[in-house]
């Protein structure tokens, strides 16, 4: 209590201060969310990938066919990848943008379901309705984010590329942006919307039915996928297999860039808000000198003066950083609502792990910036100190 | 009760590259357990650099200081710190409480620094603020009290560790002659357990409570006066 009063005696300065550690460590937390927001989707996707070669066109740079410019394999490669050892499942894959327009870095796709694919398939889970097998016709289920953001439920409709389907489904969230703005449709309807993208010229000669953009191969447990996915990128000139190590590492590039700029305005945050909390501190010591004397002349240690310094300057810190984290977790789940709605991709994640860090940050940040005045306080000499006016 | 002794203290400030300051020079002096003694001299004379060293708050350039024969100058700066903390009580001219603590709490901090058991604090703080008649103004803040009331606090907060020696730096200098009389009387009062009083003044008639008043000029104890004899 002694603590806090002592540290309102300069109301003015001290909310100042205090507001300049709030806007930090919101601006951490809100770049934290975006940063978070990938992270969950890695570790998330880590699992999901640690068991599944991709095979792709090898002339295609693009990552796992998010981007709708693969070009297309056919379904005759099928029987080829399942015909090898320590194959689990070869799930033939098409996809296609939900819409040609959107500002989103991960878009909302639509997704074909084959049948038996569902099994391990990034854990999802029903929130509503059931799955679909893969074999029906027009029918849907939601990822999470799309459904929420679309305001849409078991038993609307939903007017893909111009073709009505029935939502039969919606799920969990999953945390992976791929999955929870996702549009499911079974295969043969998705080779259909995929088809009618493809230029005239493509079209013809082709069926849709025959059409794959990618082959996920899941591996046996205990298999080695690494080895399957060289094996397979010989096998089929023209391919090009993409095993585990590989895809995380590219999907690992994106976000550790993310990542880095989030701790570069940790850094500029650490060394403002150090700074800042440093001449408040060193200000309230020069002003209270007289009154170090006369603790230290009452038998308080050096040690005793420097903690009551840092303590100070830590509840300042930490009150700082409250706020920074309260406001930061408000309006990044706000803006977060309002891009669901807008795009139908989840981009940022309040998570505990990164309200807990921001605020313990903010409380090493008192810490640091306590340090240096703590020590000036401790050092003075308590019969000058007494004699100051 | 403490008996102090001063032994050659010489006491050396610099001000700046050139300018040497000599406070004391060569001080000596003797005060007899329980005994009260007043010191007096003009402005810039060496008392409260005296009191200083005498308080473990500074370290003599050359000399001794000792308490109850423990020489001070040998000591470290902890066992200065301890021996401050739990042996010495400081009465300053200017109050000096912290202002954004309750009456209460400034007497409960020295206890603190005493190391007073922390079911014992409150209640020996209770004790000493009743005893200099403050009973009603225990949770009041420091700024809010008025100079008599602030130094009633400050004799509070110097005897709550129940000191043997106890250092007074002009504790009546702020305060209007009726109020200075009631407090040095309080402070007498009070130390009825024979503690010893070392008192830095200007003021004769406050030096008058004393038992022996030591005249101080240049750094030297130039003449004393003895008034009664001491307990």
């Amino acid at each position: 209590m002694g603590v806090l009063r002592d540290m309102f005696r300069r109301k003015g300065r001290t909310l100042l201060t205090v507001l300049g550690i709030a806007i930090g460590v919101f601006a951490l937390v809100v770049l934290g969310s975006a940063s978070e927001n990938d992270n969950v989707y890695i570790q998330n996707l880590t699992g999901f990938y640690a068991n599944v070669i991709t095979v792709i066109d090898s002339q295609d740079a693009n990552f796992v066919g998010m981007a709708n410019g693969n070009r297309p394999l056919t379904m005759e490669m099928r029987s080829g990848l399942e015909a090898y050892d320590g194959v689990d499942g070869v799930y033939p894959q098409v996809s296609t943008l939900l819409e040609d327009n959107y500002v989103s870095i991960i878009p909302p796709m639509v997704l074909s379901v084959t049948p038996g694919m569902w099994k391990d398939y990034l854990g999802v889970t029903l929130a509503q309705g059931r799955l679909i097998n893969g074999d029906e016709e027009r029918e849907v289920v939601l990822g999470s984010d799309i459904a929420k953001g679309r305001k849409l439920h078991v038993g609307d409709t939903i007017t893909i590329r111009g073709t009505r389907f029935s939502v039969v489904g919606v799920l969990n969230r999953t945390f992976v942006n791929l999955s929870d703005s996702a549009v499911y449709v079974p295969l043969a309807d998705a080779q259909q919307l995929y088809w009618n993208t493809l230029p005239e010229a493509y079209r013809t000669g082709i069926k849709p039915s025959d059409l794959a953009m990618e082959y996920m191969v899941h591996v046996a447990p205990g298999a080695d996928a690494e080895a399957l996915a060289s094996k397979i990128a010989r096998d089929f000139p023209g391919t090009k297999a993409t095993g585990p190590t590989e895809m995380m590492e590219t999907v690992s590039g994106l976000v550790n860039l993310l990542n880095a700029i989030v701790l570069a305005v940790a850094s500029v945050a650490l060394i403002v808000c150090t700074l800042s909390i440093v001449n408040t501190m060193q200000m309230a010591v020069g002003e209270r000198t007289r009154e170090i004397g006369v603790k230290r002349a009452l038998g308080a240690t050096r040690g005793r003066v420097a903690l009551d310094v840092v303590a100070e300057s830590v509840l300042m810190s930490g009150l700082g950083g409250l706020l920074g984290v309260g406001a930061g977790s408000i309006v990044a789940t706000a803006l977060n609502s309002a891009i669901v709605a807008s795009t139908g991709t989840s981009a940022l994640l309040i998570t505990w792990r990164l309200a807990a860090g921001a605020f313990v940050f903010a409380v090493v940040l008192g810490l640091l910036g306590g340090l240096w005045p703590a020590r000036h306080a401790a050092r003075l000499d308590p019969a000058a100190a007494l004699a100051y006016e | 009760m403490s008996s102090v002794t001063v032994q050659g203290v010489e006491q050396l400030f610099h001000m700046g590259k050139r300018n040497v300051v000599h406070a004391l020079r060569g001080t000596d002096l003797e005060v007899a357990k329980g005994e009260f003694i007043a010191i007096m001299g003009p402005s810039g004379s060496g008392k409260t650099s005296l009191l200083n060293v005498i308080g473990c708050l500074a370290r003599p350039t050359a000399g001794h200081i000792a308490i109850d024969g423990r020489d001070l100058t040998k000591l470290k700066d902890v066992d200065l710190d301890r021996i401050r903390a739990r042996e010495i009580g400081f009465v300053f001219q200017g109050y000096s409480l912290i202002p954004t603590r309750t009456a209460l709490e400034n007497v409960v901090l020295a206890a603190e620094y005493a190391s007073v058991p922390r079911a014992e604090r409150r209640v020996r703080s209770l004790e000493m603020l009743e005893a200099v008649g403050l009973t009603d103004r225990v949770d009041q803040l420091a700024s809010e009290l008025s100079g008599g009331e602030q130094q009633r606090v400050a004799i509070a907060r110097a005897l709550v560790k129940n000191p043997q020696l106890i250092l007074a730096d002009e504790p009546t200098g702020n305060l209007d002659s009726v109020t200075a009389e009631e407090i040095l009387g309080l402070v007498k009062g009070l130390c009825r357990d024979g503690q010893t009083i070392v008192m830095v003044t200007h003021d004769s008639r406050m030096a008058g409570y004393a038992d022996r008043i030591v005249f101080l000029k240049d750094g030297r104890v130039v003449d004393e006066e003895r008034i009664r004899p001491s307990v």
